[in-house]
């Protein structure tokens, strides 16, 4: 996942609360439209459920809730797209708004992502890339599948 | 060699065997007579040779031959099996093995030299000692027993070639073959000339002669034979055909796949149903599909027998090193768990034994001095438990000096003085755990170099299970491994709690107890389900007696809306189970059927999957699955629901008011007078007095039956755990003249006193309630009331509960209850 000078890999894009964000494409595994999502009761709140793939049990990460962009987020509409990612020895499955393309990117053009405040969703993302269509991040996937370390009030089991 | 798949199967074939001959000559020398087992050990070996002459190993079939011989004399009865003689057949199984490895590895038997081995066997097939090398006998040079295996040839030039090296084997048949032999039916030529088996396409030619020596008249061995390993059926001689070697993943893509078709199916199921042309081979489909999945789910499953069949000998030799008397008990080596686990628990459970026999069980002599059978007992049992495989090694020995771990565990700046005596015992023997720790005084070859216990836990911490070590001074130590079944398959029951779907694992389901409706139900009887009682925080459910603390599993899960948690609820099911020695019940709606089986409502096998890294830190899951209809059920943990529903607590708050006077205490029990929120058990008299009693004076209630009671002249009494409980009418109690009760079937609140339990006969329970408000009291009416012959023998007040009022007895006031009711002068 870490640029290599001179290189180019492929990225498959998608959307999040407006923004564009991208995993390496060798990571998808496949994209489900209509994945039947199981919840997890006392869950941390970014993990929607647990998702059915061929026996295979994969969490559901909503990402929206995730990278705390919930609150920016325009759409009405819950995400439905499963981004299956095959980036670790645990699958996962990103809940996305929109896939966009799998694009190619030198690894020079990316930089670093700076930010003042870190938050949730810099935390969670590897590099940034000015396109002409705007910024894509790179999620850092293995951040992702991590529970945030920012306290946000999440439902425990009473004492 | 080019027949490498051949050499491959006989290998596998014959590690299967030597466990097997592990096995059966430890039992053998349980039941030195066992005629079968004889025989089946007979036909191994010899199974062995034949095999091993087919490939040419002439130094195993040599060695086989006179492991053989000697069975064969052991057979007929010639010669009777001791320790020594067990020993050096042990030794040759080792002997073998050494040489099966250097096969695995090399392709050749190597250049080990087992000819005193071989000398050995010889000369007990003659009933003698092995002789010495100075011995002036015909017999060249014997060698005492025990040699280690895998000794490497000298080359002090006594190795005979044609002893082991050379495939003619007539020569070894005579050199091995006693004299003796003359007089007994001599083993059929093909398996008393191994270089003759070459010819014979197949071993199973071999086998056919096995099994037809002329002097085998025994029937082949029951296949429930008393096998302390319980082991799975005793390998037949054609191992090698009936199992091959799968890839592990292989097996977990079959399975995947098979979950993905039973989906299909069912979808097939739904979409055909208007279409009667393809009902018939639906229903085909339906039927296959689903015994492909049973079937597909085993592949992954073994029995724990698989590590446990080694111990017997293990503790064998370990005992007879160490000099101990030790009873090996298997128990549970049936239960299944996945292959994977059943690799990574071999070395930690044979550290665990090694232990016990080393450490824990004390040599006879120790044993009997201190009134012990001389006979140190070990006993391995596994089972399910809670969605997990519990093994426990348990012995009878001397115990972990906890006193020794503490000051270890301060000399070794683990803890400060003041503290390690602040901790209890369990939590001191949990350093046994750590690095490097050790107390054995005696650093022995077997075990107490004080690596050990932290490389236990490790490991098993490392597939995710637990170690748990509990240990009694002079009583013994169990240590307790718990596996998750992270891939195992078990049997749960599906329930519905709001709009989730949970699996509980079987193995900790006691029963189900169906809820009452409304609480009119429960007044009404037991019939139409149990009442939850108690406060919100926690409930109980009243069942046989006994109060049961419940959790109300939608609000530990946080499935039903705060407004909705304050309801009493209503409805729905009781799930009583035990985890570790914490009994408890769980509140669901109802029971679900698994989608798609055919299996009963509630019921069903399920394949656990590991939930994720994500799902497991919320600490309530042990694990997921995937239902017939494609849906993912999560597993409750419920190690964890208890943990977060404080049940450990609440439980001991019962227990340490139990062995007081009750379990029905759930407050601290500070004075006489009733706390408002104290709950009341309250009865009808006989006589329809409606009567609450503190419910921590009351420490059970039970219904007698007529056998149960027995009259005396001037009282009732039962017989109860070992002594006489006195039975007293609650009206003639209540007016002081208890006397014998008329009644021979009666319920009684047993409460105690000071001075004991007493039975206050009832005419009914009614209920188990928390007082509306505090008892008001009316002592200024007692005083009106008061006899002057009488002393006063309790307090009264009236409470309120359940918006009726009552007479609240407080029994302890003044300790006059005693004397009135258990008292000899009871009438008077």
């Amino acid at each position: 996942m870490s640029p290599q000078p001179a290189t180019a890999g492929r990225y498959a894009a998608f959307l999040v609360a407006g923004r564009r964000f991208a995993v390496s494409a060798t990571d998808v595994a496949e994209v489900l439209r209509d994945g039947r999502v199981n919840t997890v009761p006392r869950a941390p709140e970014s993990l929607a459920g647990l998702l059915n793939l061929r026996g295979r049990i994969v969490p559901v990460i909503d990402l929206k809730k995730r990278l705390g962009l919930a609150a920016m987020s325009d759409e009405k509409e819950p995400a439905t797209v499963h981004l299956v990612l095959q980036a670790t020895e645990e699958w996962c499955s990103l809940l996305v708004d929109e896939i966009l393309d799998v694009v190619e990117i030198a690894d020079d053009a990316f930089e670093p992502v700076v930010a003042q405040q870190p938050t949730d969703a810099t935390d969670a993302t590897l590099a940034v890339h000015a396109s002409d269509d705007g910024l894509l991040y790179l999620l850092d996937v293995k951040q992702v599948l991590r529970p945030t370390t920012r306290s946000r009030p999440s439902p425990q089991p009473p004492a | 060699m080019d027949n490498r798949e051949f050499v491959q199967e006989f290998l596998v074939e014959s590690s299967e065997n030597l466990d097997q001959l592990d096995r059966d000559l430890v039992a053998l020398e349980d039941t030195p007579d066992d005629p079968d087992r004889l025989a089946s050990i007979f036909r191994t070996v010899h199974t062995m040779k034949g095999t091993s002459g087919f490939f040419g190993f002439s130094k195993l079939g040599a060695l086989a031959h006179s492991g053989e011989h000697l069975l064969g004399r052991l057979r007929d009865g010639t010669i009777r099996l001791n320790e020594e003689i067990a020993g050096t057949l042990l030794s040759m199984v080792d002997a073998v093995r050494a040489i099966l490895r250097n096969i695995e590895e090399t392709g050749v038997e190597g250049t080990a030299d087992f000819r005193e081995l071989a000398d050995a066997i010889a000369a007990m097939s003659e009933g003698r000692e092995p002789a010495p090398p100075s011995d002036g006998r015909t017999r060249p040079s014997g060698q005492p027993r025990g040699l280690p295996a895998g000794k490497p040839a000298d080359d002090s030039g006594r190795v005979s070639p044609q002893h082991f090296a050379s495939p003619a084997s007539e020569v070894k048949v005579e050199r091995l073959t006693p004299p003796a032999l003359a007089e007994q039916p001599a083993p059929p030529p093909a398996a008393a000339e191994p270089a003759a088996d070459a010819t014979t396409p197949a071993a199973e030619q071999t086998v056919a002669a096995a099994d037809t020596p002329p002097t085998v008249a025994e029937p082949p061995p029951p296949a429930e034979a008393p096998d302390p390993g319980n082991a799975p059926a005793r390998p037949q001689p054609t191992a090698a055909e009936s199992s091959v070697r799968v890839d592990v993943g292989l097996l977990g893509s079959i399975l995947d796949l098979v979950g993905e078709l039973v989906l299909a199916r069912n979808q097939l199921r739904l979409a055909a149903a208007d279409v009667p042309q393809v009902q018939d081979a639906v229903r085909r489909v339906h039927a296959v599909t689903s015994s492909l999945q049973e079937t597909a789910m085993k592949t992954r499953m073994q029995p724990i027998a698989q590590v446990f069949s080694r111990f017997p000998r293990v503790v064998r030799d370990l005992s007879v090193s160490c000099g101990k008397d030790v009873r090996l008990e298997i128990d549970g080596a049936e239960t299944e768990l996945d292959r994977t686990l059943i690799e990574s628990i071999r070395d930690p459970l044979t550290h665990l034994v090694r232990n016990a026999v080393d450490h824990g069980i004390e040599p006879p002599a120790e044993r009997l001095k201190v009134g012990k059978p001389e006979t140190g007992v070990l006993s391995l049992r596994a089972f399910h438990e809670s969605g997990q495989v519990t093994v426990e090694v348990r012995d009878d020995g001397r115990g972990i000096p906890v006193d020794a771990i503490r000051r270890k565990a301060v000399s070794r700046g683990l803890i400060d003085a003041a503290n390690a005596e602040k901790l209890s015992d369990e939590e001191i023997l949990q350093y046994i755990f750590e690095p490097g720790f050790s107390t054995a005084a005696a650093v022995t070859d077997v075990s107490g170099r004080g690596v050990g216990m932290d490389v236990v836990k490790t490991n098993i911490e490392a597939i995710g299970g637990t170690v748990d070590v509990r240990s009694l001074p002079g009583e013994g130590t169990t240590i307790r491994v718990r596996i998750p079944l992270t891939l195992a398959i078990i049997p749960a029951l599906i329930v519905r709690c709001g709009p989730q779907r949970l699996a509980i694992p079987q193995a900790s389901v006691c029963e189900l107890v169906p809820l009452a409706r409304s609480a009119a139900d429960g007044d009404a009887g037991d019939r139409r389900g149990a009442v939850i009682e108690g406060l919100r925080t926690a409930p109980v459910i009243r069942l046989r007696g006994q109060l049961l603390p419940v959790v109300a599993l939608a609000s530990l899960l946080g499935l039903e809306a705060d407004a909705a948690a304050e309801q009493p609820r209503q409805g729905g099911t009781v799930v009583r189970v035990q985890v570790d020695d914490h009994e408890f019940g769980v509140i669901v709606d109802d029971m679900q059927s698994a989608a798609g089986t055919a299996e009963a409502a509630g019921l069903t096998t399920i394949v656990v999957k590991p939930a994720g890294s994500l799902v497991a830190p919320i600490g309530l899951y042990a694990g997921a699955t995937v239902m017939g209809d494609g849906g993912v059920t999560l597993i409750l943990d419920l190690r964890g629901v208890a943990r977060a529903a404080d049940i450990p607590e609440r439980l001991q708050r019962v227990r340490q008011a139990d062995e007081r006077p009750s379990p029905f205490a759930d407050t601290e029990d500070t004075s006489s007078t009733s706390p408002t929120h104290d709950p009341l058990v309250i009865c009808r008299s006989r006589h329809g007095r409606r009567v609450a009693l503190p419910a921590r004076r009351v420490s059970r209630l039970e219904r007698f039956g007529e056998q149960a009671v027995e009259q005396t002249t001037d009282r009732s009494v039962v017989r109860h755990a070992g002594s006489f409980l006195p039975l007293v009418d609650l009206d003639d109690f209540l007016s002081g003249t208890a006397g014998p009760i008329d009644s021979r079937s009666v319920q009684a609140v047993v409460v105690h006193t000071p001075q004991g339990p007493l039975g206050l006969v009832v005419d009914e329970i009614v209920d188990v309630a928390i007082p509306d408000a505090a008892p008001v009291s009316i002592d200024a009416l007692d005083d009106v009331d008061e006899r002057a012959d009488g002393p006063r023998r309790w307090r009264r007040s009236m409470v309120d509960v359940a918006g009726q009022a009552a007479e609240l007895l407080d029994l302890l006031d003044r300790g006059s209850v005693s004397n009135a009711a258990t008292s000899p002068s009871l009438a008077s």
